[in-house]
C-alpha cells in the first residue's frame, strides 16, 4: 500500500514537473515572439515615415530635373513595391518570405534613391534648394532610425530563434508550432557599394 | 548596468536584507525560548516534579511550552518592531535628520569662507552636471577625513563632510570624494542605508534592554534578582550576537556598494587620481577617517571611509581596506580600455550600426557630408555641421544610458554655466527672497506682453512693492539667459528656497500656480517647471511624505492608458502637422515592450494638460525597470524629428526629472562645450 502511494506520488510529481517545464517554455516562447513582433512595429513606424517623405522628395526634385523622368519613376516604383512589401510584412513579422521580400524591396528603394542623389549632384540649383536640404536631412535621420530599429528587431529574432532551437523548448516549439523567424536584411547585391552623395 | 538596473538592484538588496534580518530575528526567538524554558523550570521546581513521575512524556515534549513560546516570540518581535518603528519614524525627515543627529552643521549658502565656498561650488557643479537638486551641505567638526550622503530620494538627500576634508584635501581630491557621495545618491544606495539603520536599531534595542536589566539587577536585592540577572544576561548576549549578525549583513552589502561608488566617482570625473589620492591621504593622516562622535556608529556604513580604527580586512568592516580600494582605482587608471568602457555605458553594441551605415546598407546617409555618428550626440563630439543656436543634437538612444550618471563634459559645462551667471543672479539665488523672485521671473511670459502684464498685475496685488521690484529686476536679468538655464537655475535656487518657512513655501506654490495659469493656456514647459519645483521642495513642505516608497506599477501594461496620454501630449509639442504628430507618437509608443499587443488609437489622443499631469504622476510610481521603458518612449517621441529645439529638449529633461530620474544636461554639441 505504502509503496503504491509512493509510486503514485512520484508519478504525480513527475507530471507536475513536466507540466511546469512545458508551461514555462511555452510562456517564454510567447514572450520572445511578442518581443520581436513589437520590435518590428518600431521598424514599421520608421519605414512608413520614409515612404511618406519620398513623394515630397520626388515633387521637389521634379521641378529641377526635367529630363530624368525615368529615374524619378524608378524611385516611385521602388517605393510602391516597398510599401506593399511592408504591408505584407507587418501582418506576419518574422515570416521568411515576407522578410526577404521587404529586405529586397528596401534594398531596391535605397539603390534607386542613391541613383537619384547621384544625379542630383549635377544640378547646383537643386543642391541649393532649402526644401531639398531639409528633406535629405529628414530622410537621413529616418534611415539611421531604421538601422537602429532593425538591429533591435534582429536581436530579438535571434533570441527567439535560439530559444526555439535549444532543449527543451525546441520540443515545445514543435508541439505548438512556433515557426522559425527570419532576420530582416537588405540583401540585394547592387547596393553593397555605398551610393556616393555629397551635399 | 545603467541607472535603472542599479536602482532595481538596490531595491532587491533591501528585500534580501529584510529576509536575512527576519532569519536573524527567528534565531533570536529560538535562543530566547530555550533560555526562557530553562528559567521557567529553574524558578518553578514544582513544574519539573509534576512531570517527573510521568515517564510517558518525553524530554522534547517537556521542552515545548506553546504559551511560553508565544510570549517570547511576541516579546521579541514586539521589541524589535518597536525599536525599528521608532528609528524609521525618527528618520522619516530624510537625510537632514541623520546629519543633525551627528552634530553636523548646515553650511550657509551665503558663506564667504574660502574652504566652504569651494566645497559648495564643487557640490553645485556636480549637482547641475548630474541633474539632481543641489543638496544641503553639512560640515562635521572632526579632524578625520570622511564624508557621507544620506536621504531617501535625490530630493531630500544631503551631503556631509568633515572639517578634515576641507582642510586637508585639494580641490580634485574633494571632488573625487563628492563624486563618490553623488554616486550613492544616484544609485539608490542611500535609501538602502537608511533602511539598514532602522532595522539594525530594532535588534540593538534588545541588547540595550538586557544591559539595563543587568544594571538594574545589581541594585535589586530582593527575591527575583537572580532571574532579572539571568534574563538580562540572556538579552545582552543574544541581542549582542543578533546585532553582530546584523552588522555582518550590513557590512557585506555596504562593501560592495563602496567599490561601485569609487568606480562611479572615476566615471563622473574621469580622474582616478582625485579619489585615490584622497584615500591615500586618509591612509597617512593622523586621524585617518576616524570620527570622535559616538553617534556615527549606527550610520558607519554610510561614510566615505571606515569610521573606526584604520580598517583592515575582517568581516565586520563596513568598508573594504583602503589599500584594496586604492589598488582597484589604480588598476582602472592603468587600464585605458576599462576607462573607455566606463564612458560607453550604452549596453547596445554600437559598432554594427556604424558599420552598417558605412557599408551603405542603411542607405545613403553616412556617405554624404560627415554627419556625426549616431551615439556621440550627447557626448561631446563637436558637430561639423552648422547649426543655429536654437537647435540641439540629442540622440534618443543616448538618453537612457545617460540617466543617473554624469561626465567631465557635464562638469565643465556646469562650471561654465555657473561662471556665466550674471552677478545679480548669482546674488539672488543665495537668499530666499531673491530666489523666490527669480522663480517668479522665470515664469513670466517672455513672448506675449499681454499675458505678462496680467501676471505682473497679479503679483502687484499679492506681493509687496519691494518684491515686485526685485522680480522686475530679476526678469531683466533672466531675459538674457539661455533657455537651457531654466532647470539649472531652479536647481541652484533650491537651497535658498529650502530656508523659507513652511507657510511661505505653500504660499509660494500657490503663487506659482496662479502665474502659470495667468495666460489661460498652460504650456507644458511651464507646467513641468512647476512639477519639478514641487518635487524638489516636497520633503521640506511635508516631511511625512519624504519616504515615498509606493510602487504602483510593476508592468508597462498597468499604466497603459497613462502612457498613451503622456506620449500624445508630448507628440503635440514641437510637431505641427498631423502626420508629424502621429509619427512622433508612434515612434515613442512602439518603444514600449508589448505595444503591439495593445489597442493603439489611430491618431494620438488630445489630452488636456491636466490629464497629462495626472498621467505623469501615475508613471512616476512605476518600478525602475518599467520607468526605463517610459523614459525611453518619451525620449523617442520628443527627439524623433531631425531638429530638436532647445525648448523640446528641455521639456524632455523636465519630464524625465519629474519621473524621478536624474538626467545630466544636454550639451550644446554644435559649439563644442568640452
Amino acid at each position: 500500500m505504502a509503496a503504491l502511494l509512493l509510486f503514485l506520488f512520484i508519478i504525480f510529481g513527475f507530471i507536475v514537473l513536466v507540466a511546469s517545464i512545458v508551461i514555462g517554455g511555452y510562456n517564454s516562447l510567447v514572450t520572445l515572439r511578442n518581443r520581436y513582433q513589437n520590435a518590428f512595429a518600431q521598424i514599421d513606424v520608421q519605414l512608413r515615415r520614409r515612404y511618406d517623405l519620398i513623394p515630397n522628395l520626388v515633387e521637389t526634385v521634379k521641378g529641377y530635373m526635367k529630363h530624368e523622368r525615368e529615374t524619378l519613376e524608378a524611385v516611385i516604383q521602388a517605393r510602391n513595391v516597398a510599401v506593399s512589401a511592408n504591408a505584407q510584412a507587418v501582418q506576419t513579422p518574422g515570416d521568411p518570405q515576407a522578410m526577404d521580400q521587404l529586405g529586397a524591396a528596401e534594398a531596391a528603394l535605397t539603390g534607386s534613391l542613391g541613383r537619384l542623389f547621384a544625379l542630383a549632384e549635377s544640378y547646383p540649383d537643386l543642391k541649393a534648394d532649402r526644401t531639398m536640404g531639409d528633406l535629405m536631412e529628414e530622410l537621413r535621420s529616418t534611415e539611421n532610425k531604421i538601422a537602429f530599429a532593425r538591429q533591435a528587431f534582429n536581436d530579438a529574432v535571434t533570441l527567439y530563434n535560439t530559444k526555439r532551437e535549444v532543449f527543451p523548448s525546441n520540443l515545445i516549439a514543435g508541439m505548438f508550432n512556433f515557426g522559425s523567424a527570419q532576420l530582416l536584411e537588405e540583401s540585394a547585391p547592387e547596393v553593397k557599394a555605398a551610393p556616393r552623395v555629397s551635399f | 548596468m545603467n541607472f535603472f538596473e542599479h536602482q532595481d538592484q538596490a531595491r532587491r538588496n533591501t528585500t534580501r536584507l529584510v529576509v536575512l534580518f527576519g532569519v536573524a530575528i527567528a534565531s533570536m526567538i529560538l535562543a530566547f525560548y530555550i533560555v526562557a524554558v530553562c528559567i521557567y523550570f529553574y524558578s518553578t521546581p514544582n513544574a519539573l516534579m509534576e512531570y517527573g513521575g510521568d515517564q510517558t512524556i518525553s524530554a522534547i515534549a517537556l521542552m515545548w511550552q506553546p504559551g511560553l513560546f508565544m510570549m517570547v516570540a511576541a516579546g521579541t518581535v514586539g521589541f524589535v518592531g518597536l525599536g525599528s518603528a521608532y528609528k524609521v519614524f525618527q528618520l522619516r525627515g530624510g537625510g537632514r535628520v541623520v546629519a543633525q543627529s551627528m552634530g553636523a552643521v548646515l553650511v550657509n549658502i551665503q558663506t564667504d569662507d574660502e574652504d566652504l565656498r569651494r566645497l559648495l561650488n564643487i557640490v553645485e557643479e556636480m549637482a547641475i552636471a548630474s541633474g539632481v537638486p543641489v543638496p544641503p551641505v553639512y560640515v562635521m567638526d572632526e579632524s578625520g577625513i570622511n564624508a557621507f550622503a544620506a536621504g531617501f530620494t535625490m530630493n531630500d538627500a544631503i551631503i556631509c563632510v568633515t572639517r578634515g576634508c576641507l582642510e586637508d584635501l585639494t580641490r580634485d581630491e574633494l571632488q573625487g570624494v563628492i563624486a563618490h557621495e553623488f554616486s550613492h545618491i544616484l544609485n539608490g544606495d542611500m535609501r538602502l542605508n537608511l533602511h539598514i539603520v532602522g532595522i539594525l536599531h530594532g535588534i540593538l534595542i534588545i541588547h540595550l534592554l538586557g544591559r539595563s536589566c543587568l544594571r538594574g539587577g545589581r541594585y535589586i536585592r530582593r527575591k527575583g534578582a537572580a532571574q532579572t540577572f539571568l534574563i538580562g544576561l540572556a538579552l545582552t548576549t543574544i541581542g549582542g550576537v543578533g546585532f553582530l549578525c546584523g552588522r555582518l549583513i550590513k557590512s557585506a552589502v555596504s562593501r560592495q556598494r563602496e567599490f561601485l561608488a569609487d568606480a562611479s566617482a572615476v566615471q563622473f570625473t574621469r580622474n582616478p587620481h582625485g579619489i585615490s589620492n584622497a584615500l591615500r591621504k586618509i591612509d597617512t593622516h593622523d586621524w585617518g577617517s576616524r570620527l570622535k562622535t559616538a553617534k556615527a556608529e549606527e550610520a558607519s556604513h554610510m561614510f566615505f571611509g571606515s569610521i573606526g580604527r584604520k580598517s583592515f580586512s575582517h568581516p565586520f568592516a563596513t568598508h573594504p581596506p583602503l589599500s584594496e580600494r586604492i589598488r582597484r582605482l589604480e588598476s582602472l587608471n592603468k587600464n585605458p580600455e576599462w576607462m573607455s568602457q566606463l564612458r560607453q555605458i550604452d549596453p547596445r553594441p554600437r559598432k554594427p550600426i556604424g558599420v552598417a551605415i558605412a557599408e551603405g546598407a542603411a542607405g545613403f546617409s553616412a556617405a554624404s557630408r560627415s554627419s556625426p555618428p549616431p551615439g556621440s550626440a550627447v557626448n561631446h563630439a563637436p558637430s561639423p555641421s552648422p547649426s543655429t543656436s536654437d537647435e540641439i543634437q540629442v540622440n534618443p538612444e543616448e538618453v537612457i544610458p545617460a540617466i543617473g550618471t554624469t561626465a567631465p563634459e557635464h562638469l565643465v559645462y556646469a562650471k561654465r554655466l555657473l561662471d556665466q551667471l550674471s552677478l545679480p543672479i548669482q546674488q539672488s539665488i543665495r537668499y530666499a527672497q531673491g530666489a523666490k523672485a527669480l522663480i517668479y521671473a522665470l515664469l513670466l511670459d517672455s513672448e506675449h506682453a499681454d499675458v505678462r502684464d496680467r501676471q505682473l498685475q497679479h503679483l502687484k496685488q499679492t506681493e509687496t512693492i519691494d518684491t515686485v521690484n526685485t522680480i522686475q529686476q530679476a526678469r531683466a536679468d533672466a531675459a538674457l539667459l539661455d533657455p537651457r538655464m531654466r532647470l539649472p537655475l531652479v536647481d541652484l535656487a533650491i537651497p535658498a528656497l529650502r530656508d523659507l518657512p513652511i507657510q511661505e513655501l505653500s504660499r509660494f506654490f500657490k503663487q506659482i500656480q496662479a502665474l502659470v495659469r495667468a495666460d489661460g493656456r498652460l504650456s507644458l514647459s511651464e507646467y513641468t517647471l512647476q512639477v519639478v519645483l514641487q518635487q524638489r521642495l516636497q520633503p521640506y513642505v511635508n516631511s511625512s511624505k519624504v519616504n515615498q516608497t509606493t510602487i504602483k506599477h510593476t508592468t508597462v501594461e498597468s499604466a497603459w492608458n497613462d502612457c498613451l496620454t503622456v506620449l500624445s501630449g508630448l507628440a503635440q509639442v514641437g510637431h505641427t502637422t498631423a502626420d508629424e504628430v502621429n509619427y512622433a507618437f508612434r515612434s515613442g509608443l512602439y518603444r514600449l515592450p508589448n505595444a503591439r499587443q495593445h489597442g493603439i488609437p489611430d491618431t494620438p489622443l488630445k489630452p488636456s494638460l491636466h490629464e497629462v499631469g495626472a498621467s505623469l504622476k501615475q508613471l512616476a510610481q512605476a518600478s525602475p525597470c518599467v520607468k526605463k521603458a517610459y523614459v525611453d518612449a518619451c525620449a523617442h517621441t520628443v527627439l524623433v524629428d531631425k531638429t530638436v529645439t532647445l525648448r523640446e529638449a528641455e521639456l524632455l529633461r523636465a519630464i524625465v526629472i519629474s519621473l524621478g530620474c536624474p538626467i545630466p544636461p544636454f550639451l550644446d554639441t554644435a559649439h563644442g562645450v568640452s
